[in-house]
């Protein structure tokens, strides 16, 4: 009966460790798909940024 | 991470984040709805990874055409309508002065309390005074509120869709015609289709003249080759002459070709890249997950396993005791691993097909762009210079592969990793080295049956390892073996029937030890990079060596494309 009892108690840890590996990776992935995505977002901003600078040039070379 | 995976989720789906915004925004004033409406179209439009090309076409290649942007920003029109008695712009004009009247008298009787719900606003004529609060954009042509409703339902159209940045403009036959600003979508549309014809313009005209004249050129040159011998002096000059101002004009069609071309070709280059890498990143991230899933599981059966060989879950519960809440709560996290598992790898999958569309949609666009204006041998003779580069990477890397897998120590290096040390390892190695290593530590009733599975696997990794770790070597060997003609490399650089200043820095920098130019002179890789940074600094820049960091960044980016 005991040594079913340890045996449990250390699937148990087993268990545990397993899940706490996976959850830990899962997080550090849901990390790299923000910095992706923030990556992203970041090309996404400076074309619209070359896109205001051409717009600003427009209108300055219809003032002159 | 629960913020963190509602931020992503704003990012990526539209409905969720709209759906939740209208069960917990608060009720704003109608100016500030519309500044959040116009940030929401904006972000919305912004995480389409597919805008692609009319994106790019828009924002860059078109952002300095006047006529083009007016095209892709001039409103839409969305439909017709013939004026009906009330609305009808004489019945406005005449309700005016009535009203004016009647809003006066109120105003005598009821002390200025009372007024009229119309007024009337400069220039725009009558306007209803609820429109005003109700945040109409266009109160110029008098429409009321209820008319911009009727008029769209009229059109079939949806009034909470539509309601803002509708506009409408009377007729002299009597008509209405209503339209609204583009969404980023359609003005990102029209910039696609104002490319396009740009494109073809340049395919059938402009390069479509320079094939031409091209093959005018040829033609001439064979017929003065054939006939040499039975002219005269006196016409062979005046051939030549004539095949001088061929060549001349063909050059002058080059030039030209080549400067709209590099105006497309640009930005186009840099998307690519970043798509390139981003793809990179995200094809890495994935295998790595799956692979990171799929140990998950295995380690998981095998707990599975042990907990039956025991004497089944319904005993361990009994032993367990007061921990029996701590193997629920196990449990449960074990469910909220495999359900995050599936969405993390889904939300990859959804990212690596949008860059994947996008880039083969700027591929496809820069291999159209650089076939223009090439005649069919050119474009042949092109096919069979990159079948020739293709099949010699191709044996480089075999032989630098077998080189650097011979050289590697074995199985060691595997196990380590897998005992949870720190490793230096590709990411891609890491978990199959990682399963080997946990399956051999845990699993004890199977390890016999798999052990055969398992050697088969730590000798993959191992392999994955070996190829990883001597990439940089066989890499260092390719730039020492590589070595080509200089019209191949030439070739390889884009540097492609230059002419002018263009065909001049080509001419002073790509010549080997000071020789004349030779388009036939073996050249190695860092005497092709030496001459393409002051290719770059004489042509880009008029000789400034002050630009020669750029121009190094540049000419190092191109020949690590080149290399791999």
């Amino acid at each position: 009966m005991p040594d079913t009892n340890n045996q449990a108690q250390s699937l148990l840890n087993e268990f545990k460790e397993i899940n706490l590996k996976a959850k830990n990776y899962l997080s550090e992935l849901d990390k790299k798909i923000i910095q992706f995505d923030l990556k992203y977002a970041q090309q996404l901003v400076k074309h619209d940024i070359n896109m205001l600078k051409a717009a600003k040039n427009i209108l300055k070379s219809k003032r002159k | 991470m629960k913020e963190n995976i509602d931020y992503k989720e704003k990012i990526w789906n539209d409905e969720n984040l709209s759906e939740q915004e209208e069960k917990e925004s608060p009720v704003y004033s109608v100016e500030e709805q519309r500044v959040i409406d116009n940030i929401d179209d904006s972000i919305g439009s912004k995480e389409n990874l597919l805008a692609g090309l009319g994106r790019i076409a828009r924002n860059e290649i078109l952002a300095n055409d006047t006529k083009a942007l007016e095209e892709i920003y001039e409103n839409k029109i969305i439909g017709e309508v013939e004026l009906k008695g009330k609305y009808d712009a004489k019945a406005f004009k005449q309700a005016d002065k009535s009203l004016i009247v009647r809003n006066s008298l109120k105003k005598f009787f009821t002390f200025g309390i009372a007024g009229s719900k119309y007024a009337m606003e400069g220039e725009n004529g009558l306007v209803d005074k609820r429109n005003l609060k109700e945040g109409y954009k266009d109160r110029k042509v008098g429409m009321r509120g209820e008319e911009i409703g009727e008029t769209l339902k009229e059109l079939d159209m949806d009034l909470e869709e539509n309601i803002l940045g509708v506009k409408s403009q009377y007729n002299e036959k009597g008509t209405k015609t209503v339209f609204r600003e583009k969404t980023d979508q359609e003005a990102d549309q029209v910039a696609s289709e104002i490319f396009e014809r740009h494109l073809k313009g340049l395919e059938t005209e402009t390069g479509g003249d320079l094939i031409k004249q091209k093959d005018r050129t040829e033609a001439m040159q064979k017929e003065i080759e054939k006939y040499k011998d039975d002219l005269d002096e006196k016409d062979i000059i005046k051939l030549g002459a004539e095949k001088s101002s061929l060549e001349d004009l063909k050059n002058e069609k080059q030039e030209k070709l080549n400067s709209d071309l590099e105006l497309i070709r640009s930005p186009l280059e840099t998307h690519q890249e970043e798509l390139a890498g981003n793809l990179e990143n995200l094809l890495a991230l994935s295998k790595e997950a799956t692979a990171q899933d799929e140990t998950y599981k295995k380690e998981i059966k095998n707990l599975n396993d042990k907990i039956t060989r025991i004497k089944g879950s319904k005993v361990i519960k009994d032993f367990l005791g007061d921990e029996i809440t701590e193997w629920e709560e196990q449990k449960a996290q074990l469910e909220a691993n495999k359900k995050a598992f599936a969405e993390k790898r889904q939300a990859l999958e959804t990212r690596i097909t949008g860059v994947k569309n996008a880039k083969a949609e700027i591929d496809k666009t820069l291999a159209r762009i650089n076939n223009i204006g090439k005649t069919k041998e050119e474009l042949s003779a092109e096919r069979a210079e990159k079948e020739k580069q293709r099949k010699e990477e191709k044996k480089l890397t075999k032989e630098g592969a077998t080189a650097g897998a011979g050289q590697q120590p074995g199985s060691g290096v595997v196990v380590e990793s897998g005992g949870g040390g720190e490793s230096k390892i590709s990411e891609y190695a890491v978990p199959a080295a990682e399963a080997a290593g946990v399956q051999s530590a845990t699993s004890e009733g199977k390890q016999r049956k798999t052990r055969k599975k398992q050697t088969a696997k730590v000798e993959t990794a191992a392999t994955t390892v070996a190829a990883g770790s001597t990439s940089a070597e066989v890499r260092r060997e390719k730039k020492e073996i590589i070595k080509k003609k200089v019209s191949e490399w030439l070739n390889l650089l884009d540097i492609k029937n230059v002419v002018g200043p263009a065909k001049t820095a080509m001419e002073n920098n790509f010549k080997v030890s000071n020789k004349e130019f030779n388009l036939t002179a073996s050249m190695n890789l860092d005497q092709a990079r030496q001459a393409y940074i002051k290719y770059i600094i004489d042509f880009r820049h008029g000789g400034d060596d002050s630009r020669f960091e750029n121009a190094r960044k540049e000419a190092d980016e191109k020949f690590e494309k080149i290399i791999k």
